[in-house]
């Protein structure tokens, strides 16, 4: 038996049919195309991308043990630096690939013995001295010089990437990664993770961005940003903390009606998180409240009001996945929560230590800032309750927050306390991640992103400066030095547009059909824009927008602006569409004579597309 | 005749083709004679020949390597080689391992049989090392032909028995090979010790002074000995706290102790070693009486314990209290399969300096086994 139909049969004995279809299906897309071409010469990256929480290890591992049926010898699963998040990976790959030679950090000697005679799995936190220690481990068996490396990244985005990239200098982490790599006579990287935003605005030259992207969807049951923050429809769990006169204690309500529906179900836990500030103060403060916010509802219990709201909760709630038991049970239960303090209130943050056995059966509300990202799942989380918004959020690490995606809540469930602003924020985000999707989806090489203004995509010391920059909606771009591929062929494309119309609504297609058309110096990056509207695309394959068409224009060549003044006012009058303006000049004043297209593009307005130069 | 080919990307087997290891492990667990002459083997194949010959109750197995005896064979495979003669010898199965003498033998023949049949034989590219595949020839491609016709494989036996003719080649334990050293890789990049080239060895050796001393490893006789399992180099096998594999403790005792010339107390020098490596040890303990390296302990383990592994003798733990079998204790019985029961410490009229601006003593220390007239290093 090959080890992925070994491994796949250990998922579904253990009845976990539907995730052994979905690993199934990666491999079956990822490995034809992209580990059976692989050169064996090369060092290659690739990117795995899939939702938060969405089952991401499992897929790791049916393409570690699909690569290791093709002959790859040595598999290094990164870990971020946590060692109770290590030590879960490892026991993991004991438990799921068992044929395997599995190294924890301290097994060189398990690794030496070995010679790769059985396929290797070393799991390593990505921490300098224990990326240092194995770099000389490979470099002093010498076992990797004519073999090939995979290197399995996971949350790639973090750690990993060169956080002194604009300082010409390279951070540890990422130093060692490379060294690591070089070990090894060719490698490829496997970078995993559920928000590429920083992966994704690498320069191809820094050696760190995807030469591949799969997505994987997440399988049946997974609650994820679509279920949250729905484009086109109103959220079913969401309450506005904005508009809610006591909005703790409405969560708090509906913990309990939750945690009491699930436990008298039969479900083992229900947890409530709330997720305020990073300072500890606050942390305290949350938890004082919370504690008189349980010690109301214990003295209120038998109040006709109190069990009236308790009421209203049970009547809103439709559990899914749990038999919908009576009121009376769910209330009775309740009150044995509340008399009985089966409530538990945990703080998590760097001054307490909480272990996960403390939230993994009955009812428990945990408040914590920085310790609830990556990496950390909360079991049955139904209830989240939400304060904070960073003064200047980033995408990434807002939406590695998230935890409440996952497979095992049920919907009918779930309440999101918010305000609506941090709501907006998600949701953008939200659109965002979708439209990469799309993209990844459809096959585009140029992946493109934007946010609102205000909302970074990542970290900005993994950026490069000079190769990054920000293309903003609502602002007239145009090329300081044009030209035309061939003056015909546009003559020919726009011939049918007539001067006399303000403007036409037309398909984006169009528009990348008369951009290829155009060339320009790297002031004016057409190739930028054509991914920009091509990823438009992607999201919408019918997007349109508006083209304006002028003839026998006499502006100078190189001046400071382009568009007419009624020109630039029709083009302000659409904010929510890509405005292109094209101007034939007459050949005067600075063109050769030449009756050149010039191209004047605006994008939807408030939104930031970030574009990766890789030209050179 | 068909082809068996290696597996490996980008030229996978395709059918009806069968990767060599494949077929191997088919013929030779429907076999019971098994007939081997190749031209190099490995320590890893020893033992899988080793482990298929007992697994699948082979009776009666040979195995003829071609081209040690003039080239020199690597230590460590030597001593894998000679301990699956021994245990053929000392088995109820008819085996033994042959060196070729009178000239080099690069063929690479396989024949099986059962019950006085001849059932496959095989002539390829393969030496043994196909049978374990292993970091260093896991991207290595073979292709071998293998037959199943009666004659072809008596064709091919008949070779083979030429091969085990005495004027031809004799019982490794009975013939006088050529061994290369090993290097010992477990101190490369290790932190606090240097590479030295064979130059400066030597140029070292050239400036020895009369203080030397030869300071005996106490290890327990055999793997039974109850004595000294726990203490010296075997350290990390005593109770109490935990230590790794490598960590070792060099206790001298009080006649050598009190020579004169005898390293002081906590005084730090730098020492080169017979194979090429360099690093700091002091003498410290109660009453001076350990050795030690200075900045790790496990680099004096790294240098001695990886000596003996490199030559074959000893494997490797990872965990220390896993090995209820002891394959990782040092006894008598393996110094005297190496070749050296002790360590020479000599003082050199050369000192150095060291980072912080110091000047030490260099002296040399040896551990390489005593037969060095006909070893050589395999770098």
């Amino acid at each position: 038996m090959s080890y992925l139909e070994s491994y796949l049969q250990t998922i579904i004995e253990r009845g976990n049919v539907q995730l052994a279809e979905s690993i199934q299906k990666t491999v079956n897309d990822v490995v034809p195309a992209y580990l059976e071409n692989f050169s064996f010469c090369d060092h290659e990256v690739g990117l795995l991308f899939g939702n938060v929480q969405s089952g991401k290890t499992g897929q790791m591992f049916g393409l570690v043990a699909a690569a290791s049926d093709l002959g790859f010898p040595v598999f290094i699963i990164l870990t971020t630096d946590n060692v109770l998040l290590q030590q879960q990976t490892i026991h993991r790959v004991r438990t799921d690939l068992q044929q395997f030679c599995i190294c924890d950090e301290y097994d060189s000697e398990t690794f030496n013995r070995n010679s790769l005679m059985k396929p290797t799995i070393i799991v390593l936190k990505k921490n300098v001295n224990t990326l240092r220690q194995w770099s000389n481990i490979l470099a002093s068996t010498g076992f990797m010089k004519g073999n090939a490396l995979f290197i399995i990244d996971d949350e790639a985005d973090a750690a990993s990437l060169n956080t002194l990239v604009n300082k010409s200098r390279k951070s540890s982490i990422n130093k060692y990664l490379d060294e690591i790599k070089s070990r090894a006579a060719c490698s490829i990287y496997l970078q995993v993770t559920g928000t590429p935003q920083a992966i994704l605005l690498q320069t191809m030259a820094s050696g760190w961005h995807p030469y591949f992207t799969y997505y994987f969807r997440p399988g049946r049951g997974y609650l994820g940003g679509d279920f949250f923050f729905p484009q086109y429809e109103e959220p079913r769990s969401v309450v506005f903390t904005d508009t809610s006169e006591n909005p703790l204690k409405a969560a708090v309500i509906s913990h309990l009606m939750a945690s009491s529906q699930i436990l008298i179900s039969g479900g083992k836990v229900c947890n409530f998180l709330i997720h305020p500030s990073v300072r500890q103060a606050v942390h305290t403060q949350f938890q004082n409240e919370v504690y008189r916010e349980l010690q109301f509802c214990t003295e209120n219990i038998d109040d006709p009001a109190f069990i009236l709201a308790l009421r209203q909760e049970f009547d809103r709630a439709q559990p899914e996945k749990y038999e919908r038991k009576s009121f009376e049970n769910v209330y009775a239960n309740i009150k044995r929560l509340l008399i009985n303090h089966q409530v538990n209130v945990l703080v998590m943050n760097g001054s307490s230590t909480v272990t996960s056995e403390q939230y993994e059966s009955g009812s428990n509300i945990i408040i914590g800032g920085n310790t609830l990202g990556r990496g950390v799942t909360f079991p049955g989380l139904h209830t989240i309750f939400y304060t904070r918004t960073a003064k200047k959020p980033q995408a990434d690490t807002m939406w590695q927050h998230s935890r409440m995606f996952g497979y095992d809540r049920d919907q009918g469930l779930m309440r999101v306390f918010i305000g609506q602003e941090l709501y907006k924020l998600f949701s953008d985000i939200n659109a965002t991640n979708n439209s990469i999707i799309s993209q990844v989806e459809r096959g585009l090489k140029h992946i493109k992103m934007f946010y609102p203004e205000g909302l970074n995509p990542t970290r900005k010391n993994v950026l490069d400066h000079k190769k990054v920059s920000m293309i903003s909606g609502g602002t007239n771009y145009y090329p300081f030095t044009p030209d035309n591929n061939t003056i015909e062929d546009l003559n020919q494309l726009l011939q049918r547009f007539d001067d006399t119309e303000d403007y036409y609504q037309v398909s984006l297609r169009l528009m990348i059909e008369i951009l290829i058309h155009m060339t320009s110096e790297s002031d004016f990056r057409i190739h930028a824009f054509v991914s920009i509207i091509n990823s438009m695309l992607a999201d919408n394959p019918t997007s349109q927008g508006i083209l304006l068409v002028r003839r026998n224009r006499n502006v100078a060549k190189g001046t400071g602006a382009m568009l007419s003044s009624n020109d630039w006012q029709l083009g302000a009058s659409v904010q929510d569409k890509v405005v292109l303006t094209v101007y034939q000049m007459t050949g005067e004043k600075g063109w050769n004579g030449r009756k050149l297209w010039v191209p004047n593009i605006k994008l939807p307005s408030d939104v930031v597309y970030y574009d990766v130069n890789d030209d050179d | 005749m068909r082809l068996l080919c290696s597996d490996i990307l980008p030229l996978r087997i395709e059918d009806p083709q069968k990767a060599f290891i494949d077929y191997f492990n088919e013929a030779a667990s429907s076999c019971d004679h098994l007939e081997i002459a190749v031209g190099y083997v490995s320590k890893a194949s020893l033992k899988e020949l080793g482990r298929i010959v007992e697994e699948y109750r082979i009776k009666k197995v040979c195995l003829t390597i071609g081209m040690y005896f003039l080239e020199g064979m690597p230590e460590g495979t030597y001593h894998t080689a000679v301990s699956l003669h021994e245990a053929w010898q000392n088995s109820d199965i008819d085996g033994e391992v042959r060196i070729v003498r009178a000239f080099s033998y690069h063929g690479k023949l396989y024949t099986f049989y059962k019950e006085g049949q001849p059932i496959a034989g095989i002539i390829g590219s393969q030496n043994l090392g196909a049978i374990k595949l292993e970091a260093s020839n896991l991207r290595q491609y073979e292709v071998a032909a293998v037959t199943e016709v009666p004659e072809e494989i008596e064709e091919l036996t008949g070779i083979i028995s030429k091969l085990k003719r005495p004027n031809c080649s004799v019982p490794i334990q009975d013939v006088h090979i050529k061994l290369l050293r090993e290097v010992n890789r477990e101190l490369v990049d290790q932190e606090f010790v240097t590479r030295v080239s064979s130059d400066e060895v030597t140029a070292y050796q050239n400036q020895k002074t009369d203080i030397s001393f030869e300071i005996p490893l106490k290890v327990p006789s055999n793997h039974d000995d109850p004595q000294m399992r726990g203490s010296n180099i075997n350290v990390c096998y005593a109770r109490g706290r935990k230590r790794v594999w490598w960590e070792v403790e060099i206790v001298v005792g009080k006649e050598i102790r009190d020579l004169p010339g005898y390293p002081e107390y906590q005084v730090p020098f730098m020492v080169v070693t017979d194979d090429g490596w360099k690093f700091q040890v002091w003498t410290c303990g109660q009453n001076n009486k350990n050795l030690y390296s200075k900045d790790d302990l496990k680099i004096m383990g790294r240098w001695i314990k990886g000596r003996l592994a490199a030559a074959g003798l000893i494997e490797s733990i990872n965990q220390v209290e896993a090995d209820t079998l002891f394959e990782g204790l040092i006894t008598e019985e393996t110094l005297e399969k190496y070749g050296r029961k002790s360590l020479t410490l000599t003082k050199t009229a050369l000192t150095t300096t060291i980072d912080n601006g110091t000047e030490i003593d260099v002296w040399l220390l040896s551990f390489l086994p005593h037969t060095n007239d006909d070893r050589e290093l395999l770098l």
